[in-house]
């Protein structure tokens, strides 16, 4: 934290205290008589040891006489910049010149916008704040606010050429705080860019290391899969071997004795036809159930015939598939 | 140019290099990082993909031996032959030979159309005709149930041309048989 100097001014004297880290680390005082040589008791008193140290920060309270405070009223509701203009235009008519010129200031009594009607409006004589300036510029420490004792906050009683001067300083830091923060967004879009870009270049490295083992090692799946595939293919084809023979067998070991077979015929679903003749074509159907041959039934009526060894019913069984 | 100029000039260049940048550089920036972004993840996914396929072939390892080991021993089992032509006619041999071995005669053999295809085998289809009694078409169906070649067997038709016949002139069966064997096509090993 930066250390300040703190100055309480009178028409007499001047007091100095120096602050650091909210504490009074030292405290002297010396007597001047006017403005003429305030300067010179303000130099003296920041040659002691530590004040001269870089960033110290001199803040001034001007007490009365030196600085002529009123309250005004009837003044338009404008705002800070246009009041502390209009005061200074209007100096001679609120304050004592004594014929020297006055640097003022004034700020609302009122916070909100809507009540403002009373003005606290300050002045003082321009060669005590030149004398400041002088003394704080001799000591080579940084003049900071400007304030009245027991005064509302946010009066600045500021000469005009410091004004002006501290103007072009605000205007510089601004710039300086733009610039860094340009400075800031650009480095870290080039962080972010730069940094993409490097893992896009050691990703594509890394792809050209892997192309040829890894289009070697997808062959050989590729290889395996197919393999698996024939495999599985040609011992499913061995797995539904004997079908045929078994239903076959299973269908002619069903019929009666007495059965003469024309044609026996099954798709690869397992339905299917047989024609022929028999003493009963009922008892072929009921053959056929109980040797668990999936729904047979006749198709259309038996016919019947007589051959060499007596009477027989031609029939056609339908097997395998629901009847429609 | 007064003080006053030099302020607006400053204030209207400052606004057009801040809708330029927030137009155009900006807009165009995000977009080309996005692209940037989106052409980094999509390299990176297809890195994974290839880590991951070495690292299964890695995993494979002893499993594909096997598989491998399997797939030579299929080659007793499918037709010689790396064509359609060729593994018809190996086929037909060993459907002759199955008619040879059952006392049945293979009248004839019919190629039909199959374009069942799996791995890197294909499958042919013949309608065999035998001709032969009860007990050779059942010594035909088992030799071709039985056979070193994976054969399988799909609708069967079995008539008897005179049934009247029966005890009276030797007992005639026609079986027709729809079967079905793998041969490895040229270049699909």
């Amino acid at each position: 934290m930066r250390a300040r100097l703190c100055l309480r001014v009178s028409g007499s004297s001047v007091r100095a205290q120096l602050m650091r880290r909210g504490e009074v680390v030292w405290a002297a005082e010396a007597a001047h008589s006017g403005p003429g040589d305030l300067a010179a008791a303000i130099a003296e008193l920041a040659e002691e040891p530590g004040i001269r140290r870089a960033g110290t920060r001199v803040e001034v309270t001007l007490e009365p006489p030196l600085v002529q405070v009123r309250r005004l009223g009837g003044i338009p509701p404008v705002g800070s910049a246009a009041l502390s203009a209009l005061i200074a235009n209007q100096a001679g008519r609120y304050f004592r010149k004594n014929g020297k010129p006055l640097v003022t200031d004034g700020v609302w009594a009122e916070a909100k916008r809507r009540d403002r009607r009373t003005v606290v409006a300050a002045a003082v004589e321009e060669p005590w704040l030149d004398a400041i300036a002088a003394g704080v510029r001799e000591s080579s420490l940084e003049l900071g606010s400007i304030r009245l004792a027991d005064g509302p906050r946010g009066l600045e009683l500021v000469s005009a050429a410091d004004r002006s001067v501290r103007k072009a300083r605000a205007r510089v830091s601004v710039r300086r705080l733009a610039a860094a923060a340009a400075a800031a967004w650009t480095f870290a879009g080039a962080y972010a860019v730069g940094g993409l870009v490097l893992e896009r270049n050691r990703i594509e490295r890394d792809i050209a290391t892997l192309t040829e083992p890894a289009a070697a090692a997808l062959d050989a799946r590729r290889a395996v899969d197919r393999a698996r595939r024939t495999i599985d293919a040609v011992r499913g084809t061995e797995g539904s071997r004997g079908t045929a023979t078994l239903r076959l067998g299973q269908v002619v070991s069903a019929l009666p004795r007495d059965t003469w077979l024309t044609s026996i015929q099954w798709d690869s679903a397992g339905a299917g036809l047989i024609t022929g003749s028999a003493k009963r074509a009922a008892d072929v159907v009921a053959g056929l159930e109980r040797a668990g041959v999936v729904a047979p039934r006749l198709e259309g009526a038996a016919v019947r015939e007589s051959s060499a060894d007596g009477a027989r019913e031609r029939f056609t069984v339908r097997f395998g598939s629901a009847p429609g | 140019m007064t003080p006053r100029d030099r302020r607006a000039v400053t204030i209207a260049g400052a606004i057009v290099a801040a809708a330029v940048l927030g137009l155009r550089v900006g807009p165009w920036s995000v977009r080309s990082y996005r692209a940037l972004q989106e052409e980094v993840a999509a390299r990176s996914a297809v890195l994974a993909r290839m880590r991951d396929a070495i690292g299964e072939a890695e995993a494979l390892g002893d499993s594909s031996e096997v598989v491998r080991q399997a797939y030579l021993a299929l080659a007793p089992r499918i037709l010689s032959g790396d064509t359609e032509a060729a593994a018809l006619a190996s086929l037909t041999g060993h459907l002759g030979a199955v008619a040879d071995r059952s006392r049945t005669t293979l009248e004839r053999a019919d190629a039909l159309p199959d374009s069942t295809q799996v791995g890197g085998i294909r499958r042919v289809t013949i309608r065999a005709s035998f001709e032969g009694d009860t007990r050779g078409l059942t010594a035909a169906l088992r030799a071709i149930d039985t056979n070193p070649i994976a054969l399988s067997t799909g609708a069967v038709r079995v008539v008897a041309p005179d049934p009247a016949s029966a005890g009276v002139a030797p007992e005639v069966l026609k079986g027709e048989i729809l079967i079905s064997a793998w041969y490895s096509e040229r270049g699909a090993r």
